[in-house]
């Protein structure tokens, strides 16, 4: 049984993986909580939810509502984010117009789909395939193949391309960034792009694996906010490994205790980082420079 | 500075000011204005996991609040319904009572759904003086929660010794895990059921709980599967999707046995299979029944809702809302005379068959055991 334990530590990390990442890179490049995330989270699964039930099978429904997220978080960019940062408001400020955002966005799926859950599901439910004891589905499988290459290409993209450079500049010093001819704004724009990418890739799999509701954005935000800050405010890798620890801190918690405290073991390592180690696993100390 | 913060100023009053008035918009069915105007509260919920119910309890309500105000003649009683979200959220529900209460002073309050909602707004409204009937609330715990408390929802008493006794005695199953929804529905019927379950010589060999509106069992049924008992009995609300598919999934071989929340047609379809072969009792309603009042229902429901089946909740809320105006021509329009007359009810005929009250303000209907072939629900063993 503790092979499926782990499996489905490594499922949830996958995930948690995923949407720390998309939300990491919209905190690292723009500075703030970009709560709305969540938002654009559910989005992307209704969605994909809205175009199969139109007739759209699904290899075409999740591309075009990962395009769709991007544009909604785009939107938020250009349209609220923007407009406030021109106006010098605060970081305070932003999160709070956040998570008006957040707020707005899973009521206003409430009230189009309604509170039910969907589900993106054709045929009968099946076993899974059993593997060393466990058993993993295709979808798990499919969960954990698309984290392991989407972090991959995070790592690539920011590392050996131009514009993940300009990013990792713009997140160590916004200020020396434009001094240096990078147009921050284009760059958080980008970085809105591809987290909202992110975010909404998480979603579908999700609801593939476990079907979706409109307030399916709340957790998986909250845990985004906890990985961040356990695996390093700052820091991209970090977010990732934060996830993946915050799964299997999950998984392994509810194995040995009562399963009501799941939730509250990931608030408890919030608390443990934030108390002993604020910048997280990976994040900088804060007189270093950033750690990529 | 000074134009500037006057615009700012404006603003500000101009939200207050629109906020104030639309302070008394909201759902409500048009006042009547004869002399016999009966204010009712309805506190449903519109939000939330069993948001479903809430939809179609509304559409059954305003249906039955239409019919008695288009037959009253002048002098006839005419019930102006006021309506609140509690969004299965324990704290909302004990706003929406003092609202109903203190500022639209209504006579009587029909709701809420959730045994965890009517378990905190039950003491406000008892202690006020006020009649609250339940079309949905099953825990055992509202039995004696007051003189001016009422159900017509079968209490979960029922439910679970009549399931443990079938279990043990026609299923034959001696083991059995019980995996709830961390509320008050889910404990006060696992308590129930474990009590009864033992008390007719069966083991209880393993408890898992979730939190209500969870998607990710996985760990629960993991536990569950290591301790391989015979049977497993789900309580739950949509959150059973996930636990069927996940078990499923998992491999997890059991005898599975849910509750009457399972007796609803549209979220059996959305289990993929993965709920045949359950076992579950459920309250005896079913909206494909033959009986001519009860198809009526059913139609005027599904027009009303958009398609949705007429479930038992908005079943007993529409006879909650007959049964009320019977309670009022019997005894009169204050809130003690509905009280008195709930209790002096005794041939109450509605879409939910015979009601009437006993001394504690609850009632006795029967249980029918269920269960899902392909996909589709079926009595048991018929």
């Amino acid at each position: 049984m503790l092979s499926q334990i782990l499996l489905d530590s490594l499922i949830a990390g996958s995930i948690y993986a995923l949407v720390a990442l998309g939300f990491g890179l919209v905190y690292s490049t723009a500075g703030f909580f970009h709560f709305a995330h969540g938002a654009v989270y559910a989005a992307g699964a209704y969605l994909v939810f809205s175009a199969w039930s139109a007739g759209l099978s699904l290899y075409f429904a999740v591309p075009l509502a990962i395009v769709g997220g991007m544009l909604i978080g785009m939107l938020m960019e250009i349209g609220i984010y923007r407009p406030l940062r021109r106006k010098r408001a605060s970081n305070l400020t932003l999160l709070i117009a956040s998570l008006g955002m957040f707020i707005v966005g899973q009521n206003l799926i409430s009230l189009i789909f309604g509170d039910d859950t969907k589900t993106l599901r054709t045929g009968l439910v099946s076993e899974g395939i059993p593997i060393l004891g466990a058993r993993l589905t295709k979808v798990q499988l499919g969960i954990i193949t698309s984290s392991v290459l989407l972090i991959g290409c995070c790592w690539f993209l920011l590392k050996k391309t131009k514009i993940g450079r300009a990013m990792r500049a713009v997140a160590d010093d916004p200020q020396l960034a434009a001094i240096r001819g990078i147009n921050v704004d284009r760059v958080i724009l980008f970085a809105f792009a591809v987290g909202s990418a992110l975010g909404v890739t998480a979603a579908t799999l999700v609801a593939l694996d476990s079907d979706m509701t409109p307030m399916m954005g709340f957790y998986a935000l909250l845990v985004a906010v906890v990985a961040v800050i356990a695996g390093g405010i700052g820091s991209i890798p970090g977010a990732a490994l934060g996830g993946l620890l915050i799964g299997a801190a999950e998984q392994l918690g509810a194995w040995r205790l009562p399963t009501e405290w799941q939730q509250t073991i990931v608030f408890s390592i919030l608390i443990l980082f934030l108390t002993f180690r604020p910048q997280g696993f990976l994040g900088r100390s804060f007189d270093k420079p950033g750690t990529w | 500075m000074r134009p500037r913060i006057f615009s700012r100023f404006r603003i500000m009053v101009a939200i207050l000011a629109t906020y104030i008035a639309t302070q008394g918009c909201g759902p409500r069915t048009a006042p009547p204005d004869a002399a016999r105007v009966v204010k009712i509260g309805v506190i449903l919920p519109m939000t939330g996991e069993v948001a479903k119910y809430g939809k179609t309890a509304l559409a059954a309500i305003e249906m039955a609040v239409g019919e008695i105000n288009a037959k009253a003649g002048t002098g006839g009683v005419r019930f102006q319904a006021v309506f609140e979200d509690d969004a299965l959220n324990p704290t909302v529900g004990l706003s929406a009572a003092k609202k109903l209460i203190e500022t639209d002073k209504v006579a009587a309050i029909v709701g809420p759904l959730g045994s965890s909602v009517a378990l905190a707004v039950a003491p406000f409204v008892e202690q006020r003086r006020v009649v609250l009937l339940s079309p949905g609330a099953s825990t055992p715990e509202l039995t004696g929660a007051g003189d001016f408390i009422f159900r017509n929802a079968l209490s979960d008493v029922f439910e679970g010794q009549d399931l443990a006794k079938f279990t043990v005695q026609e299923l034959k199953v001696k083991t059995i895990a019980i995996l709830y929804v961390n509320n008050a529905f889910g404990v006060g019927l696992e308590q129930v059921f474990k009590e009864e379950f033992e008390r007719l010589g069966g083991k209880v060999i393993a408890v898992e709980a979730f939190a209500q509106g969870s998607r990710d069992m996985r760990t629960q049924l993991v536990k569950i599967m290591r301790a391989q008992p015979q049977s497993t009995y789900l309580i739950g609300y949509e959150e059973m999707i996930a636990v069927f598919k996940q078990a499923k999934e998992l491999g997890l071989r059991t005898r599975w046995l849910a509750t009457t929340f399972l007796n609803d047609q549209d979220l059996v379809g959305k289990m993929g299979g993965a709920a045949d072969g359950c076992v579950f009792a459920a309250w005896d309603y079913s909206p494909d029944s033959q009986d001519p009042r009860v198809r009526a229902f059913a139609d005027k429901i599904r027009q009303r809702t958009g398609g949705l089946n007429a479930d038992v909740f908005a079943a007993n809320s529409y006879d909650a809302i007959y049964l009320l105006y019977d309670a009022i021509q019997r005894k009169g329009t204050t809130s003690e005379a509905i009280r008195d007359g709930l209790y002096s009810i005794d041939d109450f005929e509605g879409v939910t068959g015979k009601t009437s009250f006993d001394r504690n303000g609850d009632v006795m209907k029967p249980v029918r055991i269920r269960t899902i072939v392909d996909g589709k629900i079926r009595p048991y063993g018929g």
